[in-house]
Parts: structure tokens; sequence; C-alpha cells
């Protein structure tokens, strides 16, 4: 049993169902046999992986993927490869650039029938280091005649200007709340079930704007309580819930043991592989809720530089205790200072 | 018996004191040695100095070693037992083997020469070659062999020049391959005791880092092969006064010329001991030396020897002098990061975790994560491998300075937990394991929610088949 995410997830660039004007380009770029380096962004959940599978298998028909087990867990096929390279930490350069020349010197064998290059993908190069993107601009210029390189981020803002030259461009907006509805309802309809359309669009608001996520709701709705109702409970995930019970801590009290009870809750969520920037964005967003304006300005400086420097450091929790620490500082003067006022 | 005692002399290396009595009144030094030696009339390759004044620091060392059992440090009841060893267990042509173990200079090595002399032992002593020596057909032979070869083969013939009764191997210094290759260093045992016929004695310096007692001979293996073990406790302070007393005395007359031994730096040096006869005996001959400005030598106690815990204590608990309008910290911020130079990440881990103990107020903990935060961003920054030296310098500071006032209480330090995802996760959630190395958005989603949906949907027994080519955005 697969998950209704896998098992209605568009195989083929024609049956995609939004972007079409998109994906009709896509195809016809790939009909011409070859295709410069490819940068796929937008925000999660709006469909960049799919396209590039699509794209992958126009490019090779069905060849099977098979999983290939390295230092770190690449999949792969006979024609292309997919690495993570960000799950190796500061030491991603090394890998980047050995995966990328075992696979870029090896010349498909029989060019005659196939296509005379193959592809690597590798997914959230916003994570990598500015050394590993340094390493794959070179790489990129030396095996173009093997090899395309498929890149996936969230944002073109920390790949390197150089690596964005280097490729086409391909924006994946998210989808929008009536993209998502349409799609919730199919899937209903091929699975035989009726969805209330009150119920449709409360799940492709909460999911914001992200399709995977709304598709897992709409599952983990079905299991809990069929035949839908219009206002029935949308399980959110755990950690958001979390993170934010998190953020109430900083702001109903602001001593160092308060941080210290904050800092095993950090652990906890960093041990169940919850991503840093999704705590810190989860966090910043909770606590700026009780600040004026010029508190909103300054902590979100502050939330900036220390998810900045989280990326360059190797030991998140230093970064994200410093946030809650400076929060506390900030938030403990601003409240003195306003009950000094008061009296 | 003089003349053949003189003979054998030149190939004893150490303890030649007798001399020093038996040699007429004159001062003489190295440059002299061949011309009192032909003078004396004995053989004329005896090459050890017959010295009254003795130069030298090792000679000092040697003038000043135990000669009879009573001046040992070693107490009277481990004596006995050493005694007790050397008269009823060890047999001759027969396999035995005892293990002195005790912290270091606390006079193990000094106390089974002397009490081996006097029972007519003679000691062979294993020195691990620095210099590899490559055999015939440019084969290097390696330690453990020639290590094996000292322990069976070679010292089963006897000294033809030797006068003494029986023989006692003594290692002290053993070949590092056996810290490693432990079950080499026991089949060597094995081997010793079906063959072997010498007694050996292994001293084993105990403290610190070296763990020879658990590591090489553990009570299994000791009990395996019946071997004795005699534990020596560091020196007492009355015996160290004794001790010292003695040695002022050979120091005084045999080397005045160059030192002065006042009583008031032997106390200095009692007052310092921490149970180290040999480390006290150098202090006591560089605080006595003399010096042309009489400069006041300051007196030093060996090094200690910094754990990791203690390191963190220090620095999260810093302690304060107040000179006149200054201060300074009892501990030094720049000894302790010399301290730990080799493992910087590691203490720096360490602290953070435990730095929030001791800290009274929320605005001093900014400025500490602050400073700890971008001691992270230096440390990763693998290009230059000086930069963590800063860094751990800059973060011990950056924490002393900033805590002026530390919270007091019982704190014990913690290890720094991983922050990577853990294992049993993957055991609870029944989930691929590809999916668990990703840190990223998509996995942690899709991983939550088919937890859900699985357990809701009463399947948990039926893993889900997740197709790699479907476990995508």
């Amino acid at each position: 049993m697969s998950l209704w995410v896998d098992k209605y997830r568009p195989t083929s660039l024609g049956k995609l169902d939004y972007h079409k004007e998109q994906a009709e380009y896509l195809k016809n770029m790939i009909q011409k046999g070859d295709f410069p380096h490819l940068l796929v962004y937008g925000p999660s959940g709006a469909g960049k992986k799919t396209r590039v599978m699509c794209i992958i298998r126009e490019l090779y028909g069905c060849g099977t993927p098979s999983k290939k087990k390295l230092e770190i867990t690449t999949i792969s096929s006979n024609y292309h490869i997919e690495v993570n390279p960000s799950d190796v930490g500061i030491h991603d350069r090394v890998v980047v650039m050995d995966l990328v020349k075992t696979t870029a010197q090896t010349h498909q064998i029989d060019p005659s029938g196939q296509k005379e290059f193959k592809v690597v993908l590798l997914t959230n190069v916003g994570q990598l280091t500015k050394d590993a993107q340094h390493a794959l601009r070179r790489t990129m210029e030396k095996y173009v005649a093997t090899c395309r390189l498929i890149l996936c981020a969230n944002s073109t803002s920390r790949v390197l200007p150089a690596i964005r030259s280097r490729c086409l461009g391909i924006r994946v907006p998210a989808p929008s709340i009536s993209n998502i509805k349409n799609i919730l309802h199919s899937i209903c309809k091929r699975e035989g079930l009726t969805l209330p359309d009150e119920l449709a669009k409360r799940l492709a608001e909460t999911s914001g704007r992200n399709l995977r996520r709304a598709i897992l709701m709409l599952e983990a709705c079905k299991v809990e309580q069929y035949p839908f109702t219009a206002d029935q409970n949308i399980t959110e995930p755990d950690w958001q819930v979390y993170i934010r019970n998190t953020a109430s801590m900083m702001v109903s009290e602001q001593s160092p043991k308060k941080l210290l009870a904050i800092r095993s809750r950090l652990y906890e969520l960093l041990t169940h592989a919850i991503p840093c920037d999704l705590i810190f964005k989860g966090l910043l967003q909770e606590c700026i809720k009780n600040c004026d304006l010029q508190l909103k300005i300054e902590i979100a400086t502050v939330a900036a530089e220390y998810e900045h420097r989280m990326h360059k450091g190797s030991k998140p929790i230093f970064h994200l205790e410093a946030f809650v620490a400076r929060f506390m500082a900030i938030y403990k003067k601003f409240i003195d200072s306003s009950l000094e006022g008061f009296v | 018996m003089t003349s053949s005692k003189q003979d054998s002399s030149w190939f004893m290396s150490s303890f030649e004191c007798e001399s020093i009595k038996k040699t007429p009144d004159v001062k003489c030094n190295i440059s002299q040695v061949s011309e009192t030696s032909v003078s004396d009339g004995s053989s004329a390759c005896d090459i050890i100095p017959e010295k009254k004044n003795v130069n030298s620091l090792s000679g000092l060392l040697e003038a000043c070693a135990p000669q009879t059992s009573s001046e040992l440090v070693v107490s009277r009841q481990k004596q006995r037992e050493i005694l007790d060893w050397l008269q009823y267990k060890v047999r001759k042509g027969k396999p035995a083997i005892l293990i002195l173990a005790g912290p270091s200079g606390c006079g193990k090595t000094a106390a089974i020469r002397v009490l081996a002399k006097e029972n007519g032992f003679n000691i062979t002593e294993w020195i691990t070659p620095i210099d590899q020596i490559i055999a015939e057909n440019n084969r290097i032979t390696k330690q453990g062999e020639k290590f094996e070869e000292f322990l069976i083969r070679v010292t089963r013939y006897g000294s033809i020049l030797s006068n003494y009764s029986s023989r006692l191997l003594l290692v002290k210094d053993f070949p590092n391959v056996f810290y490693e290759d432990k079950e080499g260093f026991y089949s060597l045992l094995g081997r010793y005791f079906e063959i072997g016929r010498e007694p050996i004695v292994f001293v084993c310096t105990e403290g610190g880092s070296l763990k020879l007692l658990q590591t090489l001979f553990s009570s299994s293996i000791r009990e395996k092969f019946g071997i004795d073990l005699i534990n020596v406790n560091s020196v007492t302070q009355t015996a160290m006064k004794n001790a010292l007393k003695r040695i002022v005395n050979i120091l005084n007359s045999t080397a005045g010329h160059m030192l002065h031994v006042s009583q008031h730096k032997v106390n200095e040096i009692l007052s310092n001991n921490i149970g180290d006869i040999r480390n006290a005996l150098l202090n006591l001959i560089f605080i006595s030396l003399k010096v042309p400005e009489e400069q006041e030598n300051k007196c030093h106690i060996r090094e200690e020897t910094l754990g990791l815990l203690h390191g963190i204590g220090r620095v999260i608990n810093p302690k304060r002098i107040q000179i006149e309008n200054n201060w300074k910290f009892v501990h030094d911020p720049d000894e302790l990061a010399a301290f730990f130079q080799s493992q910087a990440t590691i203490f720096l881990n360490f602290l953070q975790e435990n730095y929030l103990n001791t800290m009274r107020d929320i605005e001093k903990v900014d400025v500490c994560t602050n400073i700890l935060s971008l001691a992270d961003v230096l440390n990763s920054e693998w290009r230059d491998s000086n930069l963590n030296k800063v860094t751990l310098s800059f973060g011990i500071r950056g924490l002393m300075v900033t805590n002026e006032t530390p919270v007091s209480g019982w704190n014990p330090v913690r290890k720094p937990p991983s922050d990577q995802v853990s294992d049993v996760l993957v055991w609870k959630r029944m989930i691929v394991i590809h999916d668990e190395l990703q840190r990223c958005l998509a996995a942690v989603e899709i991983r939550w929610y088919e937890s859900m949906i699985n357990s809701k949907s009463k399947n948990i027994l039926k893993e889900p088949v997740v197709d790699i080519e479907e476990i995508i955005e």
C-alpha cells in the first residue's frame, strides 16, 4: 500500500495537473534531444521533483531506479543518479566532486539509441556549502559533454550566481488554492470517496499551498474519519505544535533555567530530523506575535543573523540556542522598560 | 674477590656507588678518568669514573639511588611482599611473573633493583630499541619478535661474567605493538610459561591515561597464568622526609661545589609533595643549584594532568583573585586552552552543554551563546588548522570573562547529547532508513503522516513498500 502522494503522482509531463504551459515547454525542450544544465527551484511541495522525474522518464523511458548504497544514500538508475549531498554536512565538497566525476567520466556504452549523456540530480543544492558549490561549478564545465546536472533548490538565493548563470532556471511556483482543491477532488474521485468542497478548501488553506502536505492531510483525515464532514479536524504535523509550545515557553519566562528546558526540546526536534531552518522559522513566527513593530524588526534581524551562522557552522544547536537567548534578553528588556513606564 | 668485582664492573652500567667510598680523596672530573683508572692499577677497560665530585645530573641521581633495603621509600610491608615473591615463588629454571604497579615515582623500580641484588639476582632490563635493525636479506625484525626473543630465548644463557646466582628479567618499557595487539601479548605470555626459564618482573606505571593493568593484565589473565600483583602506593610524607634527609647528606657531600641544599628548601619540596620521589629529587637538585646572582628559584611541582571534566569546571566556574584595583583569574584561560588543544571541538561542545548551570541572568547567557555560536562558525572553517586553537581560547576566555558571579552548587558535568537522528526512531516508525537520513521538509512530512496513516489503518505489520522512484516531492 503506497501513500496517495506517491500513488497519484503524475509520471509524464503530459499528465501534470497544473502549470501546463510550462510542462509543454519542457516537453519541447526534451524532444530536441539535448538541454543545458537545469536549476529547478520553487517552494517545497510545489512539484519540483515530480517534474524532474517526468523529464528523466521522457528522456530515457522507464528504466527502473535502483537503490545504491554509498557512504550517503543515493538513488540511481542506469541513466541517472540522485544525491542529497547535504546529508554529509560540511564535507560535502569532496562528495559532490567525487560523485559527479565518477558518473561523468564514464560514457554511455551504446550511444546509438540512447542519449549520449547521463543525468545527475542534486537535491537541496541550497544547503551545499560555498566550497561544494564552487567545486560543482568547475565540474559542470568540464563534463558538459557526458553529463547534465539537474539541481533542485527551494530558493536561488543560496545558490552561487556562478552556478545560476550556468543553468537554465526553471521556477515551479506553488499551486494555487483552487489547483490544490481540484487535485484533492480528483484523487477522491479515483479512490471512490466523496469530498465536501468545504473540507477541500480548508485542507488547501491549512497546507499553506504545499500540495504534498495537502494530500498527506487528506489521507490522514480519511483514516481518521470517513465519511468526511465539512468541519472535521485536520491533523497538523506534531512538530509544528511542538515548536509553537517551545516558542510560548520563550515568551513566558526569561531565565537560564528556562533556556535549559528549551534546549532539551530543541534537541528533541533535531533528533527527529526536523530541518533546522523549519525550527528557526517556526520559532520566529510564533515569537514575534507578541511584539510591537520596533521589536519585530530587531528580532527578525537577530534570527536572520543566527540562521546564517547556522549554515556556516556545523552544530545547529549552538545557533538555535543563541537565538533563543538573544530573544529572551531583548524581550526581557522590553518587558522591564514597559513595566517601568507603567509605574 | 675485589679484583673479580673490578673486572666485571665494566659492563655494569649503573649504580656504581660503592666506588665512591673506596676512592681516595682526589678531586677529579671526567677528563681525568683514564688517568685515575690507570693509576688505580685496575683493568684498563674500566670506564666508570671513580669520582668524589659529580658534575652530571645523571651522576647525581645515581649517587642518590637507594643502596640497601632500609633506604627504600616503599613501605616495609610491600618490601616484605616482594621479598616473599623472590624467595618463595621464584624457583630456578621455572617461569614466574610479578607485576609491580603504582603511580610514577613511587620507587617501584628502585625497590626491585635493591631487593633483587640483596637476594643474589642479576637484573637484565628490556629497553625497546629505537632503531630498527635490518637483519640479513633485508628483513626487519619486528619489535614484538625481538621482545619475544628477549623473554624466551636470549636470556636463558647466563653471562660468564656475572657472579650472581640467578637472573631476573625486568620489563618497564613495553613494546608499543602490545598496546594494540592484546591477543599477541597473551599468546606470548602463554609461550613464556611453556618454555621460559627466568622470572620476569613487569613494572606498570599506573595513572594518567595509561591503563596497562586493565588492558594488558586484566584480572582474568592474571588468574589464568597465575601472575602475582603487588600494588605500591605513592610515597608517604614520612618516607619522603626520611629519604630526603638521606639524599641531602649525599648531595651535600658529593656535589657540594655545585649544590647547596638547605633545610628550608627541603621543607618547600616536602610541602609540595605529591608522592613522587623522583620528581621531588629533581626539584630539590634544581632549586639547590648555586646560581651566580643568587636568584631565588621558585619550586614547581610536576605539572598536573588536567582532565576534561576539571577543565570544564574551571571554565564554567571561573574564580577570581582581587589584587587592589585589579583582578585576575585563578586559572589562566590560556593555560586551560593549551590543555585541550587537541580536542578543541569536543571541549567546546562540553562547554556549551554545561555553561548554563552556573549562569545567573539571561543577559549574560545571551553574550555567552553569542560567543559559542561564533566559535562554532570559526571551527567549521577547515582550511586553517590553527583556527580551532584560536576558537578554543576565544570560547574559554569569553565564558570566563562574561560569567562574573557564577552560581555555586553541585553541577555534574554532562555529556552533550547527539543531535543526530536516533536509530530508535527507525525502529519505532518502521520506515525505510533512506528517509531517515534526510533532514529536509519533504522527508519529514511524509514520514510523519505515513506513520499516522499506517497506525490508524491498522496495517502496522505490513510495512509499506515504498518504491524509490516514488519517495519524491
